[in-house]
C-alpha cells in the first residue's frame, strides 16, 4: 500500500487524528531540516489550525475529502494566503501573499495540509539548488551532494521522508531532475494541465506544477487533487484527466512502442546511468515492450531555445520587483529610478540577474529577430518532432539527466555546464508534454539514477500506468520514507 | 561519486563562433534591466552571457522551415469572463508595502 | 515659404466596462485611492490576467463604428518598462497584431476624410500623486494610486491626413461623437476618459517628405487640442524659417500659457522589448461574433445625420443635440414611431426643449412611454390642447401620469366651442372697459391681457387662436 493511501486509511479509520500527524510531521522537520535545508519554513499555525478543523468535522460525523490530514510540502514559489513566499529570494524574504494559488486550493480541497515550504533555486532558477538565498539543499543520499533544482527542496522533502508529498514547479526540468538525484518520483503534468494560477512566474509558456512522491500511485493520487480547468489561468486547459490512480493495472507492455532518442543514449550519458536506464529498457522489452532507437537531431537547439525564450520571459516577469508595492526596498535612493535599480541589485542573486540580462538581450530591439524570433521557430520544429515521434511511439523513454548528483560547487561558476545537465528534460517543457522521471537504480556511488518517461500531450493516465509497471518491474529501494509506524507510536 | 564533469565539453556544437554578432553594450541592457551592476559584475556577467549568446548561435546554423507542420496541440480555449466586478480588500497589500500612505504607495522624488 | 502641418492623432478612450481588462477589479470613478484592486492589478506575484468578454465587444464595436477591418487573430503583447504606476514593470496592449486595421472618418462640415491606420486594445496605468507640490518636477514624493491601473482602453491611431488644427479638434469631435454615441466610452473628457496626443510636423508645400515631428501629449479637452496644434504648427514654422530645425521631441502643453514645451528628454531611447504576453491566448474573433455584433449596433451619426435632416427635416440644431445626448435620441426615435398626425419636427420641438430641460433638472430616466409623448403632440397638432397645456401637461407626464388623468386634472381638454368662448369673452369684455378702449384704439397687444383673463378663467383650456380672433373681433374700430 501506498504511502498516501495508508495514512488516509489511518486517519478515515480514527486510528490517527489529522492534528496528532500534522504535529508528528512538523516535529520530523523541526528536528531533521538541518540535514538537507529542505524547509524555508514550516507553516505550525495554520496547519495545525487545520487539521484541529478536520479533526472536528470528523467528531461531528461528517464526510472529510479523502486526504485530509496528510501533509504536503509547497514549494515556496506558491501562493498560500497569509503565509510567507519567498522564491527563496531575497527580493520577497519579507512579502506574505494575501491569496491562494489554485494547484494549492485544489489540494487542500482533497484534504491535503501545507505544512511547509521548501527551498528552491532563485525564482527557479537552477539546476542545483545552490541559489538560493535560504543556503543550498543537500542530497538525502549523500549530504555532499546537490538535491538537483531547481524544486531541490521539494524533492529532498519527500525523498528524506519528511512529507510523503510535495509540490514543486517545472520548467526545465525543476521537478524531474531533482526527482532523479533524489531518487523519488517526479511528475511534470502537461502544459495547461495544472493552473498557474499562484505559481510567482519564471518563464511563464514553461511552467508547470507538479507532485513529487515515493510511488507512482502517489503521484496519480496528487495529480488528481492538483489538476483541472482555472478560468483564473488563459493557459489552463479543459481536457479532462479522467481516472488515473484506479486505472494502473496495466500487465504487460505488449503491442506497445517504446522510443529511446540515440542523442540521450550516447557517450555524452554517464556510464553508470547509461547502463541502468539499459536494464529499464530490457525489462520494458521482456514485458513484451518493442523498444527501439531513434534519430533526436535537436538537442543542442533546445537547449539553445530555452535559454532564449526562458530568460527573455523570465526578464519581464521579474520586472514587477521594483521595491514599489512590496518586496525589497533600498530606502536610501534618493529618486525612484535609483530605488528601482538598488533594489533589484540588493534583491536579486546572481544566477538571476544574469538571466534577467540575458533576456532583456534577446529582446532588445535589433536582437529579437536573431534570438526570440529564431527561438520561437524552433520551438514549433520541436515540437513538430515529437508529434513525428509519438505517431511511431506510444512512449518516448530517456534517462532523466546525463548524470547522477554532483558535489556542491561542481558547476557553480560555469552556468553553460550547468544548464547542460537539463539537456534530456528541457525539450519536454518546450513541446508541453507530460513527463515522468523515475528512480531506477544507484551508480557505482550508491547515487540515485532517474527514468525518464514522456508521453503525447494530455495522455497523463497512458504515462503514469507505463511508469506504475516499471516501478513494480524494478522495485527501487527509497533511502527513507514517512515513518507511519513512528506516527502511530507518538500518538 | 562519479562527477562526470567533461559531458559539457563534449557536448559544446562543432562550428565557428561569429563572437562580433554577440558584442554586448553590457551599460544599455543593464540600464534596460532596471540592474545597475558593478563593473567587476558587468565584466563577469559580459562574459559569461556571450559564452552563452555563442551557443545560442546554434540556431542560426540551422535552417528554419517558414512554417509548423502542425497545429499547436496545446492550444486552449480562449477564455474570456464575464465583466463583473469584484472587491478585493487585504490587509496584507498594506503590510507588504515599503511605504504606503493614505494617497497610495510611496516612492521617492520621480524627477532627478 | 508656405508650411503644410502634417498631423496625426492617437486617441486614447477608456471602454465603457464595470471591471479592468484582465481583471476583475472594478473600474468606478473617484474611490479612495487602491480600493479598485485586485491581485492582478496590483501586479504580484504569481497573479495571471483573464480577459475581459465586454471589453473586446466595445472594441469591436468601435472598429465597426469606424469602419475598420476586425481582425479575426490578435496578439497580446507586453510592453516593458519600469515606472512607479505601472504595477507589473510592462503593460499589455497589442503590438503586430492589433484587432482593427484599416477605418475612416468623415468630417461632414469640413468635407474631408480623415483615415484611421489602426485601433489596439490595452490597459491603463495607475495615477500618480506627486507630493509636496504641484507637478512632478518639485515634488519630494509621490503616492502611486492603482485604481486606474488596468482599466480597459483602445489606442485609435489616424494616418497622417490632419492639415490644420481646425481639422484636428473636428476629428477628436467627431470620434468622440461616435464613440459616445454608440456607447463605446462614456467620453468624459474631466475623468481621462477620452484623451488625445498629437503627432505634428510640417514641410514646404509640395514636399512629399515628411519633417520632423514632435508629440505633444496628453491633450484632454477639443480647445486644448485645437490651440496646441496651432501654437506648435507655429512653433515649427518659426524654428525653420530661422534657420534651426526640429528636435524630435515629446511635448507638454501648458493650458494656461497656451505653449508646448519639452518634456524632460527620458533616459535612453525608449526600447519597450515588445513579445507576445505568454500568459494569453491569442485573441479570436469569430466572423459570426462580428455579423452578431454588427447587427446590434444602434444607427451611427453620420447615418442619423442624413436621415433626420432629409427625411424628418430636423433642424440642424435639433439633430445636434440628439448626437450628443443619446438617452434623448433613443426617447425621440420610439416616440417618433407613434406619431400619427404631428411631425417629427412637432415632436423635435418639444423633444429637445421642454423634455430635454426637464429631465436634466429632474436627473432622473423618465419613466413614461414614449408614445404618450407622440399622442399628446398628436392632439396638439388636432387643436384638442394647446401648446400651453402642452408646456403645462409634460411636466405631470415625465412622472409617469397617464395622459388622460392629466387632463382630466387640468379640466379637460381644449375649448373650441365658438358659443362658450364668446360667452366667455363678452363677459371679460365687460369687466375691463379699459383695455377694450386702448385695442380699439389701435393697441393690440393688450389683447394679450385679456387672452390672459381668459386662460386664468379656464385653466389655460381656451383654444388661443380662437379667443384671439373673438377678441380683435369685438373691439374693432368703429
Amino acid at each position: 500500500m501506498t504511502t498516501l493511501k495508508a495514512l488516509a486509511n489511518l486517519i478515515q479509520t480514527k486510528r490517527l487524528g489529522c492534528e496528532e500527524l500534522i504535529r508528528y510531521v512538523l516535529a520530523g522537520i523541526a528536528s531533521k531540516n538541518n540535514d538537507t535545508n529542505a524547509f524555508i519554513e514550516s507553516f505550525n499555525d495554520q496547519a495545525i489550525s487545520i487539521a484541529k478543523q478536520q479533526d472536528k468535522a470528523i467528531a461531528n460525523g461528517e464526510t472529510l475529502p479523502p486526504f485530509a490530514g496528510i501533509p504536503m510540502a509547497i514549494k515556496d514559489n506558491m501562493c498560500l494566503e497569509g503565509e510567507h513566499v519567498s522564491c527563496a529570494s531575497k527580493m520577497l524574504q519579507n512579502y506574505r501573499s494575501p491569496y491562494t494559488a489554485t494547484a494549492v486550493l485544489n489540494a487542500m480541497g482533497h484534504g491535503f495540509v501545507p505544512v511547509g515550504r521548501t527551498n528552491m533555486d532563485e525564482f527557479a532558477m537552477g539546476s542545483s539548488n545552490e541559489h538560493s538565498f535560504y543556503g543550498p539543499v543537500s542530497n538525502p543520499w549523500n549530504l555532499d551532494a546537490v538535491s538537483g533544482g531547481s524544486s531541490g527542496g521539494s524533492a529532498a522533502a519527500v525523498a528524506s521522508g519528511l512529507v510523503p508529498f510535495s509540490l514543486g514547479s517545472d520548467t526545465g526540468g525543476s521537478i524531474r531532475q531533482p526527482a532523479s538525484f533524489c531518487g523519488v518520483v517526479g511528475l511534470k503534468p502537461t502544459y495547461g494541465r495544472v493552473s498557474r494560477y499562484g505559481l510567482v512566474a519564471f518563464a511563464s509558456s514553461l511552467d508547470q506544477i507538479g507532485p513529487f512522491t515515493q510511488s507512482v500511485e502517489d503521484a496519480a493520487y496528487a495529480l488528481e487533487a492538483i489538476c483541472g480547468f482555472d478560468p483564473n489561468d488563459s493557459t489552463s486547459n479543459a481536457q479532462p484527466l479522467g481516472p488515473v490512480s484506479s486505472e494502473l493495472n496495466l500487465e504487460s507492455f505488449k503491442g506497445k512502442r517504446i522510443g529511446v532518442p540515440n542523442e540521450l543514449m550516447s557517450d555524452h550519458i554517464a556510464p553508470d546511468v547509461k547502463q541502468a536506464i539499459q536494464a529499464v529498457l530490457d525489462q520494458m522489452a521482456a514485458l513484451g515492450a518493442h523498444v527501439e532507437l531513434f534519430d533526436f537531431p535537436i538537442l543542442d537547439e533546445s537547449l539553445a531555445t530555452y535559454y532564449i525564450i526562458a530568460p527573455a520571459e523570465a526578464s519581464s516577469n521579474l520586472s514587477r520587483f521594483d521595491g514599489v508595492r512590496y518586496g525589497h526596498r533600498n530606502t536610501n535612493a534618493a529618486t525612484l529610478k535609483q530605488m528601482i535599480q538598488t533594489s533589484r541589485d540588493e534583491g536579486f542573486g546572481d544566477e538571476v540577474k544574469r538571466r534577467i540580462i540575458l533576456g532583456t538581450y534577446v529582446l532588445s530591439s535589433g536582437y529579437y529577430d536573431a534570438y526570440y524570433g529564431k527561438a520561437q521557430q524552433m520551438r514549433s520544429v520541436v515540437t513538430d518532432t515529437y508529434t513525428n515521434a509519438f505517431s511511431a511511439y506510444d512512449l518516448i523513454c530517456t534517462p532523466t539527466a546525463p548524470t547522477t548528483a554532483f558535489k556542491k560547487g561542481a558547476h557553480l561558476n560555469d552556468p553553460m555546464s550547468m544548464y547542460l545537465s537539463d539537456i534530456a528534460t528541457i525539450p519536454v517543457n518546450l513541446a508541453g508534454l507530460p513527463a515522468l522521471s523515475l528512480p531506477c537504480g544507484l551508480d557505482a556511488n550508491g547515487m540515485p539514477i532517474g527514468f525518464q518517461m514522456i508521453a503525447p500531450w494530455f495522455q497523463e493516465r497512458e504515462l503514469m500506468r507505463a511508469a506504475h509497471l516499471v516501478e513494480s518491474a524494478i522495485q527501487f529501494k527509497p533511502k527513507h520514507q514517512l515513518n507511519i509506524e513512528g506516527a502511530l507510536n507518538a500518538v | 561519486m562519479v562527477i562526470f564533469n567533461s559531458f559539457s565539453v563534449v557536448w559544446l556544437p562543432q562550428f565557428k563562433y561569429d563572437l562580433s554578432m554577440t558584442n554586448i553594450d553590457i551599460d544599455a541592457i543593464c540600464e534596460l534591466s532596471a540592474l545597475s551592476l558593478n563593473q567587476d559584475q558587468k565584466n563577469e556577467f559580459s562574459k559569461q552571457i556571450q559564452t552563452i549568446l555563442t551557443y545560442m548561435d546554434v540556431l542560426n546554423a540551422r535552417p528554419m522551415p517558414a512554417q509548423s507542420q502542425h497545429e499547436s496541440p496545446l492550444q486552449a480555449v480562449a477564455i474570456q469572463r464575464d465583466d463583473q466586478p469584484q472587491s478585493f480588500q487585504h490587509d496584507l497589500m498594506v503590510e507588504n508595502a515599503p511605504d504606503y500612505s493614505a494617497e497610495g504607495f510611496v516612492v521617492p522624488k520621480i524627477a532627478s | 515659404m508656405q508650411f503644410e502641418p502634417v498631423i496625426g492623432l492617437e486617441i486614447h478612450a477608456q471602454l465603457n466596462t464595470k471591471s479592468k481588462l484582465f481583471c476583475t477589479a472594478s473600474t468606478e470613478f473617484g474611490q479612495l485611492p487602491n480600493t479598485n484592486v485586485s491581485p492582478v492589478s496590483l501586479g504580484l506575484p504569481g497573479a495571471l490576467p483573464v480577459l475581459n468578454k465586454e471589453a473586446v465587444q466595445l472594441a469591436i464595436m468601435a472598429g465597426i463604428a469606424l469602419d475598420c477591418e476586425i481582425q479575426e487573430r490578435s496578439i497580446w503583447a507586453r510592453k516593458n518598462y519600469f515606472y512607479a504606476d505601472l504595477p507589473k514593470g510592462y503593460q499589455i496592449s497589442q503590438f503586430e497584431h492589433p484587432i482593427c486595421l484599416g477605418g475612416r472618418v468623415h468630417l461632414i462640415d469640413l468635407n474631408k476624410t480623415v483615415r484611421i491606420t489602426r485601433i489596439h486594445m490595452e490597459e491603463d496605468a495607475g495615477k500618480l500623486n506627486h507630493q509636496g507640490a504641484d507637478g512632478i518636477a518639485g515634488a519630494t514624493s509621490s503616492a502611486a494610486d492603482l485604481n486606474r491601473a488596468g482599466v480597459p482602453l483602445i489606442e485609435i491611431v489616424s494616418e497622417p491626413d490632419i492639415r490644420t488644427a481646425q481639422e484636428a479638434r473636428a476629428y477628436m469631435e467627431k470620434v468622440h461623437q461616435i464613440l459616445t454615441f454608440i456607447g463605446v466610452c462614456d467620453g468624459d473628457l474631466e475623468k481621462g476618459s477620452f484623451r488625445c496626443d498629437a503627432n505634428i510636423s510640417v514641410r514646404p508645400v509640395g514636399e512629399s517628405a515628411f519633417g520632423t515631428r514632435t508629440e505633444v501629449k496628453n491633450l484632454n479637452s477639443f480647445r486644448s487640442i485645437e490651440r496646441a496644434v496651432e501654437f506648435e504648427i507655429n512653433r515649427q514654422i518659426s524654428v525653420i524659417s530661422s534657420g534651426g530645425a526640429i528636435v524630435q521631441q515629446t511635448m507638454n502643453f501648458d493650458d494656461t500659457s497656451g505653449e508646448t514645451t519639452p518634456l524632460r528628454s527620458k533616459e535612453n531611447a525608449h526600447d519597450y522589448r515588445y513579445f507576445p504576453d505568454p500568459d494569453l491566448q491569442p485573441l479570436i474573433v469569430t466572423a459570426s461574433t462580428i455579423a452578431a455584433i454588427k447587427s446590434s449596433m444602434p444607427e451611427l451619426p453620420d447615418a442619423i445625420q442624413e436621415r433626420y435632416s432629409t427625411i424628418l427635416a430636423l433642424p440642424a440644431h435639433d439633430i445636434k443635440v440628439y448626437l450628443q445626448n443619446r438617452p434623448l435620441f433613443d426617447l425621440f426615435e420610439a416616440s417618433c414611431a407613434h406619431l400619427k398626425k404631428a411631425t417629427p419636427k412637432d415632436l423635435s420641438k418639444w423633444v429637445v426643449g421642454d423634455l430635454n430641460a426637464l429631465i436634466k433638472e429632474s436627473n432622473t430616466p423618465i419613466t413614461q412611454a414614449p408614445q404618450v409623448f407622440a399622442e399628446l403632440v398628436d392632439r396638439c397638432s388636432a387643436n384638442d390642447v394647446s401648446t400651453k397645456m402642452v408646456k403645462d401637461l409634460l411636466p405631470v407626464l415625465v412622472k409617469g401620469t397617464p395622459l388622460d388623468d392629466a387632463i382630466k386634472a387640468m379640466g379637460g381638454g381644449q375649448i373650441s366651442d365658438q358659443t362658450e368662448l364668446t360667452t366667455m369673452v363678452d363677459a371679460v369684455l365687460n369687466e375691463h372697459p379699459d383695455v377694450v378702449e386702448k385695442i380699439k384704439n389701435g393697441k393690440t397687444n393688450s389683447a394679450n391681457f385679456l387672452m390672459g383673463q381668459i386662460m386664468k378663467k379656464t385653466q389655460g383650456r381656451a383654444n388661443p387662436d380662437a379667443v384671439l380672433a373673438l377678441i380683435l373681433d369685438a373691439c374693432k374700430p368703429q
